[in-house]
């Protein structure tokens, strides 16, 4: 697994993306994001509104998922503006105490129009390996020299 | 009675005018405990990746959730279900944007319990009409 930032020919079809494991996840926090994004959904913010609906607990929000997912690639790529395409699925809920790990892997690289194009399948996972984020992003890597 | 929301399908959302806030980034960053790159903060650089979704998901803030989606945060049981972004250049701390949305799919999802998936395509320009993003979000509301 690489930990420095690779450039795109040492990056080969099955190279794994350095992961970042994440939590637990916290419900105050949650309840902090909700009053950032002004979110009034309850499910994020009322456990009993949440139980009713067969829910355990609150559910995190999805761009508080995903932004885990997202410094995983942040963190890998030379610059956050080589980011192309990318999309997530929130798979499942996250709760809290969830303990969360980002992952990815390539899985195809190609050239167009003189760009460097690295495509890789993202994932998020918790604790009992269960897929909370499922998805893909496309990046531009550079050459190196 | 019954909610038809594929009569929305080619729906436009009213336009949203969003600006990157500075404080909002900083904000995000510490609830999300994620270290901003180069230590800073501050106008003109670059947002995080991960406060897109952020921008993405702005017209939730913005639209009459009763007008726009027949939905209804206190009685409908509403979830996000899928994000994605095109990329044309990096958004800044700072801007402004104009972003404009419109419902491109409506479609029931049978199950334990059915709901209705809802794909919004958003489009974020600058101030000189430049695309800036294609937003995809998808919205499930159970019925």
């Amino acid at each position: 697994m690489q930990k420095s930032k690779p450039f795109f020919d040492e990056v080969e079809i099955g190279t794994e993306i350095p992961p970042l494991a994440i939590g637990p996840v916290d419900r105050n926090k949650i309840i902090q994001m909700a009053i950032l994004l002004k979110d009034p959904n309850p499910i994020h913010l009322d456990r009993v509104y949440a139980k009713e609906r067969n829910l355990p607990d609150i559910i995190q929000q999805g761009p508080f998922n995903m932004a885990s997912l997202y410094r995983v690639l942040t963190e890998w790529l030379h610059s956050p503006s080589d980011i192309n395409k990318i999309h997530m699925r929130l798979a499942n809920n996250v709760f809290p105490g969830d303990r969360l790990t980002n992952r990815g892997m390539v899985k195809q690289k190609y050239v167009k129009d003189e760009q460097n194009y690295i495509v890789c399948e993202i994932w998020q996972e918790n604790q009992n390996g269960v897929k909370t984020i499922t998805g893909e992003a496309t990046v531009i890597f550079p050459i190196k020299g | 009675m019954i909610l038809d929301r594929k009569r929305l399908i080619g729906n436009k959302f009213p336009i949203i005018i969003f600006k990157v806030l500075k404080d909002e980034v900083d904000d995000f960053l510490k609830i999300v405990e994620e270290p901003s790159i180069d230590g800073k903060i501050c106008e003109g650089k670059e947002i995080p990746l991960s406060f897109y979704p952020i921008v993405g998901l702005s017209f939730l803030k913005a639209i009459d959730l009763g007008r726009e989606l027949m939905a209804d945060w206190a009685k409908d049981t509403i979830m996000h279900g899928e994000q994605g972004f095109e990329h044309y250049r990096p958004l800044l701390i700072g801007e402004t944007l104009r972003i404009e949305g419109e419902i491109t799919d409506v479609y029931e999802k049978k199950g334990k319990r059915p709901f209705d998936v809802i794909t919004i395509e958003s489009i974020g320009k600058d101030g000189k009409g430049t695309k800036v993003f294609l937003s995809r979000s998808v919205i499930l509301i159970f019925k």
